[in-house]
C-alpha cells in the first residue's frame, strides 16, 4: 500500500495542442459498479487522486490483504497533502473492490462521508502540487464549476493579482492582465501549446468551462515547460482528460440571446487499448444589449447594440490507443469556425463582419521509463494546414445614432478611410518536446522545446485597390523556438526546493513586399519590397527557491529575467500607416517575487485553512509601443515601468458546508523615465491598481435525497478607480469610475449526473463601462443544464 | 516553535508593513506650474503619446517667468485624439478627428477653460477646418464626410450642410480640409482620397458663395497637389492685394511624384493663377542649416501672411532629422520665414519641431511655434519678423502642438 500513498503525477498530459478545443478527453471515475474495470489496483487509486478534488468515484480492484491499509487518520502529512477518502472493500465478484472517493477534505465533493470513514490514504493533487512549487501561482480548479455558465475570463478576474478587463458582451475582445502586464507579454498556453499562433483569432473565453480541468497562472516567473516568451508570467489552461467512457451535454442560456452548448463523449475499448472520443461546442450570441452613450452624446437615450451577433462552432473528434510502445499515442481533428459582427460606439455600424475557419490536425504521445528509468517523454505536434479569416469592412453611408445618415463615396465603417473585403489566411506547425529526468528522488531535470512556423498570407484585394498599395498586412513568415532547460532539487525531505530555469528563444522573420506605394517614405525602404529576413537568439532565465521552516508555512522567492521578443506585426507594421520597426529589440523584464504560503488542516476546528501573501517587483525597459507623428506611427522600444505590487488570498473551509474567500490586489506601476510628455513617476494608463474579491458559498449536502447537493454561491467584486489617460491634469475626464460588482446563483446536482444552475451577474446593474469607456451589458441572467452520463469500460 | 498568537501577530505585521509601504508611494509627480493672472492671451494645446489632448489658456509674459516647464496640471482634457483648435475674439473652438461635436470655449476668471456650447457633428467626421464669417456665422469642414457645415459661433447651432461629395474625382472620396474667408467667399480646399495617404495628385478646391452657402466653382489645377491641410495649421493666406495663396504639400511632400508648391487666386478670381507657381520642393534654402537641407526636397507644410511678399511658415524636410531618428519620433519641422514672390525660403533660427508637436500661428504682428523640441526644450518659441529676433517664450512638460491666440 506504500506506493499508493504518495503523492501523484507529475504534470501528466502536457502534449497540448495549439485548439484543443473539443477533444476533451478527460480522467476521471465511474460511479457505477456494473462491472469491474480492468487496471491495475495502483492505477485504480493513482487516477482517482490525480482527477482532483472534485469528482465523484472510481472502482478497482484491490488483493484482498490491501484493502484495510494502515490508518493515518487524523494527521497530517508534511507536504499538506491531500486527503483522499475511499470506501471500505466491497465483494462484488471474487476479489475485494475498493470504491474510491476522492476529496481533499473541504468536503464540498457532493459525496457522502458515512461510508467513507474506514480506509483514509493521503496523497497530493496535481493543484496542490502546482502551488507547492517555488513559482508564484495560482490555480483554479475549474471542475467545481462544471455546473454554471461561467467564462473563463470572469474565473480569472476572481483571482489575486489578475486583472480582466471586457469590451462589450459575449464573444467580445478582453485584455488580461497578470500582475499588471497583459498584451503580448502575457502568454497563454492550452496543456502547454503557446496560443500566439492564433491571436486574435482565438482567445481562452472561447473555451467553455465545462471543458476545463484547471487555469494555472503563473506570475512574475513562467515555468519551462511553458515554452514561449513571456514578459511576467503565463495562463495555461489544463483541459479535462477523463479516463472513463461518457457522455456529457450541456446547454446555457443567458440574457440578450445568449445561448451556449456543449456535447462531447468518449468511449474507451481496454482490451484493444483504444479510445474514441468527440465533441461539439456551438455559441450564439446576439449581445442586443442597451448602451448608455451619454458621455458621448449628451442628449441621447440608451440605444440598442445593433450589430454585434457572435456564431461560434468548436468541435473535434480524435483517436487514442494505448497498448502500443508508447504508453498513449493520439491524434486528433479539431477546430473552429465562427462569424462575428463589430459593434460600432460612436457610430452604429451595419456591415462589419468577420468569419473564420480554422483547422487543426495534432498528434500527441507520451511515454514514461522512456529508454531509461525515470524519463518521461512527450510529444506533441500540430498542423494548421489553413485558416481563412474573412474581413469586411465597407459602406456608403455614413449614418449616426440619432437616425441620421449622409451617403458618401466607398468608405469603411470601422476604418473610416479605407473599406475592406480581405482573405487572410495563416497556416504552420507547432512541435512540442519535453523531456522530464528523475534519476533521483531529489532532482529532476525538464527539457521542453516548442518549434513554431507561421506563414501570414493575408489578402485585402479592396483595401489594395483602393490605396494603390498593400493596404493590410505584408506576407511573413515566422520561425521561432523556445528552448527551456529546468532543474528542480529537493532537499530535507521537500523542505527546500531549489528550481532554475534557463531559456532561449530564436526567432526568424521573413517579409515579401507586394505593392508599389505611392509615398515616398514607403519606397525608400521603410517597407522592404523584397524578402527580409531577421534572425535573432534571446535567453532568459530564473531561480526559484521555496522552503518550509515548519509544515504548514511555505516561503517563496523567484527572480527572472524575462524577454518578450518582437512579433511580426511590431516588426513589418501593417503596410501602410503603421511603418516597419526591424530594428527592434525584444522587450526586457527583471522580475522579482516573495511570498509565503499558509495551509492547515483542522485547525481552530476550521476544516482548511489557506493563506497567501506575495510582494513583486518589476523592472521593465523597452517596453515595445506603437508611437507615432502625424504622418506615420510605427513600434518602437521607448518605455520603462516599475511596478511594485502586492496581493493576498484567504480561502477558508468554515464548515463542510461553508466556503468562504477574499483577495486583494495592489500594484503599482509606473513611469521610471519621462516618455512622449508623460513623465517619471506616473501611473500607468488603462490599469487598476486597485482590486478586491469575495466570495461565498453554502453547500446543503443530501439535499431532499441521498446525493443531491444544493449550492448557494455570492461573489463580490470591486475595482477602484483609474485613469484612462496619464493623469497630467487635476480634473481628467477620462477616469474609469469605482465598481462593486456582485452575482449570486443558485446549483442544485442531482447524483453528480444532473445538474441545474441559475444565476445572476452584476445585481445592482452597476458596471457600465470598462477601459476606453466601452459599454457593458450591466445585469445579466443565466441558466444552465448540465449532464453527464458515466461507466466504466470492459 | 511560536506560539499561535505570535504566528498570527508576524503574519499581520508583515501584511501591514507591506500595504504601508506600497500604499504610501508619492503620488504622481506633476509640479503645478502656472498660476493665472487674468490676462491670459493664447490658448496652447499639448498632447501626450496616447493621443489626448489637453488645452490650457496662458498669459504669454506670465508663462515666459515661470521656472520649471508649463505642466497640464490646469489643463482641461479636450479630446482623446489630436485636437483642432481655432480662436475667433476671445472663444476658442476645439474638436478632434473622432470626436462628435465641436466644443466652444471661453476664459473664466481664474484663466480656466470654460465650455460655453457645442455643434454636434457625425461622430469620425475628422474636422479640419475653420473659418468665421463674424459672430453669428462661421464653417467647419468635415474631412471624412465630404461636408462643411455652417453653424452659429455663439450658439453653436448648426445652420446649413453644404455636400460636397459631388465634387469627388473618379475613383475617389472628396474630403474638405482648409477654408479661408474672403468677402462673401468661402474657399475650401478639398483632398480626393483613397484611404488615409493616396490622392488624386492635383489641387482641388471649391468657392461656396457664403450669402447663399452654395458652390460657385469648383477649381483644380495639375501644378499642384494636396491644397491645404486637413490640420489645424494655416495653409492658406491672403495678401495685401487681396490675393490668395494655398499651400500644396503633397501629402506632407512625401508623395512621390505629386507636385507641390505655392499656387495662387487672384483677388476675385474664380481660377487658380496660370502666372503663378512656386515650386517649393526646388527653392534653395537659406540661413542656418539651409544648406545641408538642400539635399533633400522641402515642403512648405504651413504658411501665414507677415506683409509685404513676405510670410512665415513651416518647411517639413527631413534633412533636419538626426541620424538616429526616424518619421515616426524625429524632427524635420522647420520654421523658416519666406518671400513668396522672390520665391526665396530663410531657415530662422529656431529649434526644429517633431511630429508629435508643430504648430504655427500669428501673434499681433509676431508668429509663435508650439514644438516638440529633441531633449528637454519642448516648448512655445517666438520669432518677430520685424527685428528677426527669435526666441524661447517658455518650455512645457508635454509636447505643445497648437496654440492660437485670443482676445484679453
Amino acid at each position: 500500500m506504500k506506493n499508493i500513498i504518495t503523492s501523484v503525477g507529475l504534470w501528466r498530459r502536457g502534449a497540448g495542442t495549439l485548439l484543443a478545443v473539443t477533444l476533451l478527453m478527460a480522467a476521471t471515475v465511474s460511479a457505477q459498479n456494473d462491472s469491474l474495470p480492468d487496471v491495475e489496483p495502483d492505477n485504480v487509486l493513482d487516477k482517482a487522486l490525480s482527477t482532483g478534488e472534485t469528482q465523484s468515484a472510481q472502482i478497482g480492484t484491490l488483493p484482498a490483504d490491501s484493502a484495510q491499509p494502515e490508518s493515518v487518520r487524523d494527521e497530517v502529512l508534511p507536504d499538506d497533502s491531500t486527503r483522499i477518502k475511499s470506501a471500505p472493500a466491497e465483494a462484488v465478484t471474487g476479489d475485494s473492490v475498493l470504491m474510491v472517493e476522492v476529496t481533499t477534505g473541504k468536503g464540498r465533493t457532493g459525496k457522502s462521508f458515512e461510508k467513507l470513514d474506514d480506509i483514509e490514504v493521503y496523497g497530493t493533487t496535481e493543484i496542490d502540487r502546482i502551488k507547492s512549487s517555488a513559482m508564484t501561482v495560482s490555480v483554479i480548479d475549474a471542475k467545481r464549476y462544471a455546473g454554471r455558465f461561467v467564462s473563463v475570463d470572469e474565473l480569472l478576474k476572481r483571482t489575486a493579482g489578475v486583472d480582466v478587463r471586457r469590451s462589450g458582451g459575449i464573444g467580445s475582445a478582453s485584455r488580461i492582465t497578470v500582475r499588471g502586464v497583459g498584451g503580448k507579454g502575457l502568454k497563454t498556453f492550452i496543456d502547454g501549446a503557446p496560443l500566439s499562433a492564433v491571436d486574435g483569432i482565438f482567445s481562452l473565453d472561447n473555451l467553455p468551462v465545462q471543458l476545463i480541468d484547471r487555469i494555472e497562472i503563473y506570475k512574475g516567473i513562467a515555468p519551462a515547460h511553458l515554452g514561449a516568451d513571456a514578459l511576467g508570467g503565463a495562463i495555461n489552461v489544463i483541459l479535462i482528460d477523463r479516463e472513463i467512457d461518457y457522455f456529457e451535454a450541456s446547454y446555457s442560456a443567458g440574457s440578450y440571446n445568449t445561448h451556449n452548448g456543449v456535447l462531447r463523449f468518449r468511449k474507451n475499448w481496454t482490451k484493444p487499448g483504444i479510445r474514441l472520443s468527440g465533441g461539439l461546442v456551438p455559441v450564439y450570441a446576439k449581445n442586443d444589449y442597451k448602451m448608455d452613450l451619454s458621455w458621448l452624446y449628451p442628449d441621447l437615450e440608451p440605444v440598442t447594440r445593433n450589430h454585434d451577433r457572435w456564431y461560434w462552432l468548436g468541435y473535434g473528434v480524435g483517436l487514442a490507443f494505448t497498448r502500443l510502445w508508447f504508453d498513449e499515442i493520439e491524434f486528433e481533428l479539431e477546430g473552429l469556425a465562427q462569424h462575428k459582427e463589430t459593434q460600432g460606439i460612436e457610430q452604429p455600424t451595419f456591415n462589419t463582419t468577420t468569419s473564420t475557419i480554422l483547422p487543426v490536425i495534432s498528434m500527441a504521445a507520451e511515454k514514461e521509463d522512456f529508454f531509461l528509468e525515470g524519463l518521461d517523454f512527450e510529444y506533441h505536434c500540430g498542423i494548421l494546414p489553413l485558416s481563412l479569416t474573412h474581413h469586411v469592412d465597407t459602406t456608403s453611408v455614413f449614418r449616426q445614432w440619432d437616425g441620421t445618415s449622409e451617403r458618401v463615396g466607398l468608405q469603411g465603417e470601422m476604418d473610416v478611410f479605407t473599406p475592406h473585403c480581405s482573405y487572410d489566411t495563416l497556416s504552420g506547425t507547432q512541435q512540442r518536446v519535453n523531456i522530464s529526468y528523475s534519476p533521483v528522488n531529489h532532482f529532476t531535470f525538464n527539457v521542453n522545446e516548442v518549434f513554431q512556423y507561421i506563414k501570414n498570407g493575408p489578402d485585402d484585394p479592396l483595401a489594395d485597390s483602393m490605396l494603390s498599395m498593400s493596404g493590410s498586412d505584408y506576407p511573413s513568415k515566422m520561425l521561432s523556438n523556445s528552448l527551456g532547460l529546468a532543474g528542480d532539487v529537493k532537499l530535507f525531505d521537500d523542505r527546500f526546493l531549489n528550481q532554475l530555469i534557463l531559456k532561449v528563444h530564436s526567432l526568424k522573420t521573413e517579409i515579401y513586399g507586394k505593392g508599389i506605394s505611392q509615398l515616398d517614405w514607403l519606397d525608400n525602404g521603410w517597407i522592404p519590397q523584397k524578402e527580409t529576413a531577421d534572425l535573432a537568439h534571446y535567453f532568459g532565465f530564473s531561480e526559484a527557491i521555496r522552503f518550509r521552516p515548519i509544515p504548514f508555512l511555505g516561503i517563496k522567492a523567484s527572480y527572472e529575467r524575462a524577454v518578450r521578443l518582437p512579433n511580426s506585426a511590431e516588426l513589418f507594421g501593417d503596410g501602410a500607416g503603421i511603418a516597419p520597426g526591424l530594428g527592434l529589440k525584444p522587450e526586457v523584464s527583471h522580475n522579482v517575487n516573495v511570498g509565503m504560503q499558509f495551509v492547515r488542516e483542522q485547525w481552530l476546528d476550521i476544516p482548511k485553512f489557506e493563506a497567501e501573501l506575495n510582494g513583486f517587483f518589476y523592472d521593465t525597459r523597452d517596453k515595445i509601443k506603437l508611437v507615432g507623428s502625424n504622418i506615420l506611427t510605427g513600434y518602437k522600444n521607448i518605455q520603462h515601468t516599475r511596478t511594485l505590487g502586492v496581493e493576498g488570498e484567504v480561502k477558508v473551509d468554515v464548515r463542510r458546508w461553508l466556503y468562504l474567500t477574499a483577495n486583494a490586489t495592489y500594484q503599482d506601476i509606473r513611469l521610471a523615465e519621462d516618455y512622449l510628455g508623460a513623465r517619471k513617476g506616473m501611473r500607468e494608463p488603462n490599469m487598476p491598481w486597485f482590486f478586491t474579491n469575495v466570495a461565498a458559498e453554502f453547500t446543503w449536502f443530501d439535499m431532499f435525497a441521498d446525493n443531491n447537493n444544493g449550492k448557494v454561491f455570492w461573489e463580490g467584486g470591486y475595482t477602484h478607480e483609474f485613469y484612462m489617460t496619464w493623469s497630467v491634469a487635476d480634473d481628467p475626464i477620462d477616469m474609469i469610475e469605482s465598481s462593486f460588482v456582485m452575482n449570486a446563483g443558485v446549483e442544485y446536482d442531482f447524483s453528480d449526473r444532473l445538474s441545474i444552475s441559475a444565476e445572476v451577474n452584476d445585481i445592482t446593474d452597476s458596471w457600465k463601462y470598462d477601459v476606453f469607456r466601452q459599454p457593458l451589458p450591466g445585469r445579466t441572467f443565466r441558466l444552465n443544464l448540465h449532464l453527464f452520463l458515466q461507466r466504466i469500460s470492459k | 516553535m511560536f506560539r499561535k498568537p505570535i504566528k498570527r501577530t508576524v503574519f499581520i505585521a508583515a501584511a501591514a508593513t507591506a500595504g504601508v509601504l506600497l500604499f504610501s508611494c508619492t503620488e504622481d509627480n506633476n509640479p503645478s506650474g502656472y498660476v493665472s493672472t487674468g490676462d491670459e492671451d493664447a490658448v496652447l494645446i499639448t498632447r501626450l503619446d496616447d493621443g489626448v489632448s489637453y488645452a490650457q489658456a496662458v498669459d504669454l509674459a506670465a508663462a515666459g517667468e515661470l521656472n520649471d516647464p508649463l505642466s497640464q496640471r490646469n489643463a482641461t482634457q479636450v479630446i482623446s485624439d489630436w485636437a483642432f483648435t481655432f480662436s475667433y475674439g476671445k472663444h476658442v473652438y476645439v474638436s478632434g478627428y473622432d470626436a462628435s461635436d465641436v466644443t466652444r470655449y471661453g476664459i473664466g476668471s481664474d484663466g480656466s477653460l470654460r465650455e460655453e456650447g457645442s455643434l454636434s457633428i457625425p461622430a469620425n467626421a475628422w474636422p479640419a477646418g475653420m473659418a468665421f464669417s463674424c459672430e453669428t456665422k462661421a464653417y467647419v469642414s468635415l474631412y471624412a464626410t465630404g461636408r462643411v457645415i455652417a453653424f452659429n459661433p455663439e450658439t453653436m447651432e448648426k445652420i446649413t450642410s453644404i455636400d460636397l461629395t459631388g465634387y469627388a474625382a473618379e475613383g475617389f472620396n472628396v474630403s474638405p480640409a482648409s477654408m479661408i474667408i474672403q468677402g462673401n467667399r468661402l474657399v475650401v480646399t478639398l483632398h480626393q482620397m483613397q484611404g488615409q495617404m493616396t490622392f488624386d495628385a492635383k489641387a482641388h478646391a471649391v468657392i461656396i458663395d457664403i450669402d447663399k452657402d452654395t458652390v460657385i466653382a469648383h477649381i483644380t489645377d495639375e501644378r499642384g497637389s494636396w491644397a491645404g491641410s486637413r490640420e489645424s495649421v494655416p495653409s492658406m493666406f491672403v495678401d495685401d492685394e487681396g490675393d490668395l495663396y494655398i499651400a500644396c504639400s503633397a501629402c506632407f511632400g512625401m508623395a512621390g511624384e505629386a507636385p507641390e508648391g505655392i499656387l495662387r487666386i487672384k483677388n476675385g478670381a474664380t481660377e487658380f493663377d496660370e502666372d503663378y507657381f512656386w515650386d517649393v520642393s526646388g527653392t534653395t534654402l537659406e540661413g542656418e542649416g539651409g544648406d545641408a537641407a538642400n539635399e533633400l526636397p522641402s515642403t512648405l507644410y504651413s504658411v501665414s501672411y507677415y506683409k509685404g511678399t513676405k510670410g512665415v511658415g513651416i518647411l517639413i524636410n527631413t534633412a533636419f532629422m538626426a541620424e538616429d531618428e526616424d518619421m515616426m519620433t524625429g524632427h524635420y519641422y522647420k520654421p523658416v520665414e519666406f518671400d513668396y514672390a522672390a520665391k526665396t525660403i530663410t531657415v530662422l533660427d529656431l529649434p526644429t519641431g517633431g511630429g508629435y508637436g508643430h504648430g504655427m500661428n500669428r501673434y499681433g504682428e509676431k508668429f509663435l511655434f508650439a514644438f516638440e523640441v529633441a531633449g528637454d526644450e519642448n516648448g512655445v518659441y517666438e520669432y518677430d519678423p520685424a527685428t528677426g529676433d527669435t526666441k524661447l517664450l517658455f518650455t512645457t512638460e508635454a509636447p505643445p502642438c497648437y496654440i492660437v491666440e485670443i482676445e484679453k
